[in-house]
């Protein structure tokens, strides 16, 4: 087991190009992070783990330092007799995790994070997960693949199977794979992200290099994400990622399950933008109604600067 | 010998066509068909791509590329780049197209119609019925989500085709073609020789 706390370089755990980043703030019980993890102590392409904490307190980095030694899975089997029994699945291997210290933090930031990380690492590429989610054991592996294979390519997204309050309400990311959607069959461009917001970034691998040329530098750090702006961060970064020429594809393979909940509370820290945000009150990370499309417009409109502008929600309504 | 002329049969699949494309990359999620029996067939096909969508509406973005009006090698290019073959051939009295989806790493969902059983089994590809528009559909959307899943990623059922596809060889047609010719030139030699006495 290999935990290295407060410090950023380093963090080559193995031969890996590849660094997939988690951001965590509470471990709400056990059964979160032990199928994220399962995910990623199982794939057959190994990767190196970064977990950002964003204020966990020593009793939850020690349940976190213990599940990542075996990580399971509970699931149910049905015997000869008919009798359904609970069966608990450990992960092969245990995960070797670093542990950086980071503040409470927004989406981009944490995006951001990891991508400064990235590079001081000399990885070729990383990735981004949530704690909530799981990851399919093949697919860093295939995705690796396709990297090698398409040079030209930046971003591989993973087909995502999206489970909303539990059940699955479809896929994500297949758009630019339907009849006459894309100009190139499998790659999202402009007409496409305009029309729809619909690439997700969890789970994609993501080209350091093809990145950083795109990526506003401030006092030694690049910001590929633009932090000032919420809820559609990752839709004005893919914006404008394409609007520069940065090719993104989905990889035809589920690698990815994606789970959100109606909730009560909202954190920032997610790109899981639940359905009923503009329902949660705003003392509790809600966004209005007007203030979501302000965004979202916002996104539309900022893709053209590479420049962070901060813009912010009450200026623009004062102003408009 | 005069009047024996040995043609060279087609039933070996040409292995310098139907290839295996180099980059896994290459494989689009599509599936490809070529329904060319007729206008009953080329309905059955579409009640099954139709019912496909049906049954799957999560897999609304999978593409089927009809494989017509195209040369050899177009033919076997298109193969090539889609990730599945639909086979709905139902009086094939062979069946060649799913030995040249084999040879191009194409996986097979369809009919095994009577003339196919000689080397369609559970390993090398997704068999259903004859002529059952709804089971196929039904299967067609399994073999896909296994694909999506990384589950057919492995070298095994590649292997499994080349183990099919070592029966069916160009070279192996001609050697046993020009064997049965000989054997029939011998039976009528001797035939002949026995007159004689």
């Amino acid at each position: 087991m290999n935990t290295k706390m407060k410090e950023s370089k380093n963090l080559k755990a193995s031969k890996s190009n590849i660094l997939v980043g988690l951001y965590l703030d509470q471990i709400k019980h056990e059964g979160q992070i032990n199928e994220c993890l399962f995910g990623l102590a199982n794939q057959a392409y190994p990767v190196d783990v970064v977990i950002l904490d964003g204020g966990l307190s020593d009793a939850e980095v020690e349940v976190l330092m213990k599940t990542a030694q075996c990580p399971s899975i509970k699931t149910v089997k049905t015997d000869q007799d008919g009798k359904i029994n609970e069966v608990i699945i450990k992960a092969e291997n245990g995960i070797d995790i670093n542990i950086i210290k980071t503040t409470k933090s927004s989406f981009s930031k944490i995006f951001n994070d990891l991508f400064n990380l990235s590079i001081e690492n000399g990885y070729e590429a990383f990735s981004i997960a949530e704690v909530d989610d799981a990851i399919g054991s093949n697919w860093y592996k295939i995705a690796n693949i396709y990297m090698k294979e398409n040079e030209e390519v930046g971003f591989f997204l993973p087909m995502i199977r999206n489970f909303q309050n539990g059940s699955l309400s479809g896929l994500m990311n297949e758009a630019c794979w339907a009849e006459g959607i894309s100009e190139e069959a499998g790659k999202f461009d402009m007409n496409l992200l305009l029309r729809f917001n619909c690439a997700n970034p969890l789970g994609g691998i993501y080209r350091v290099e093809h990145l950083k040329e795109y990526s506003e530098e401030k006092g030694g750090r690049f910001y590929p994400m633009k932090e000032s702006i919420k809820i559609s961060h990752y839709y004005e970064f893919f914006l404008r990622m394409v609007y520069n020429d940065i090719k993104m594809m989905t990889v035809p393979r589920i690698g990815y399950d994606f789970r959100i909940n109606n909730m009560n509370e909202f954190s920032h820290s997610s790109s899981k933008i639940p359905n009923n945000i503009t329902a949660i009150p705003i003392d509790k990370g809600g966004v209005n109604v007007q203030e979501t499309s302000f965004w979202v417009e916002l996104a539309k409109k900022e893709y053209f600067f590479d420049e962070d502008r901060n813009k912010v929600y009450e200026q623009q309504s004062q102003n408009s | 010998m005069p009047g024996l002329y040995v043609k060279q049969f087609k039933q070996g699949i040409n292995r310098d066509i139907f290839k295996v494309s180099k980059k896994k990359s290459d494989k689009l999620p599509m599936v490809a068909f070529s329904a060319s029996r007729g206008p009953e067939n080329k309905l059955k096909t579409y009640n099954i791509i139709k019912t496909f969508y049906a049954f799957y509406p999560h897999l609304k973005w999978v593409r089927f590329q009809e494989l017509e009006g195209m040369d050899r090698e177009q033919f076997a290019e298109r193969l090539s780049s889609c990730a599945f073959y639909l086979y709905t051939d139902d009086i094939a009295g062979f069946g060649t197209a799913p030995l040249e989806a084999m040879a191009c790493g194409t996986h097979n969902v369809g009919w095994a119609s009577f003339g196919g059983k000689e080397y369609m089994t559970k390993e090398n590809g997704f068999w259903c019925n004859n002529g059952d528009i709804f089971q196929t559909a039904e299967i067609l959307g399994v073999a896909i989500d296994k694909w999506l899943n990384g589950e057919m990623d492995n070298d095994e059922i590649q292997n499994e085709y080349e183990k099919t596809l070592s029966r069916y060889t160009v070279d192996g047609e001609k050697e046993n073609i020009i064997k049965l010719l000989n054997e029939y030139k011998d039976e009528r030699i001797k035939e002949l020789e026995s007159f004689k006495k």
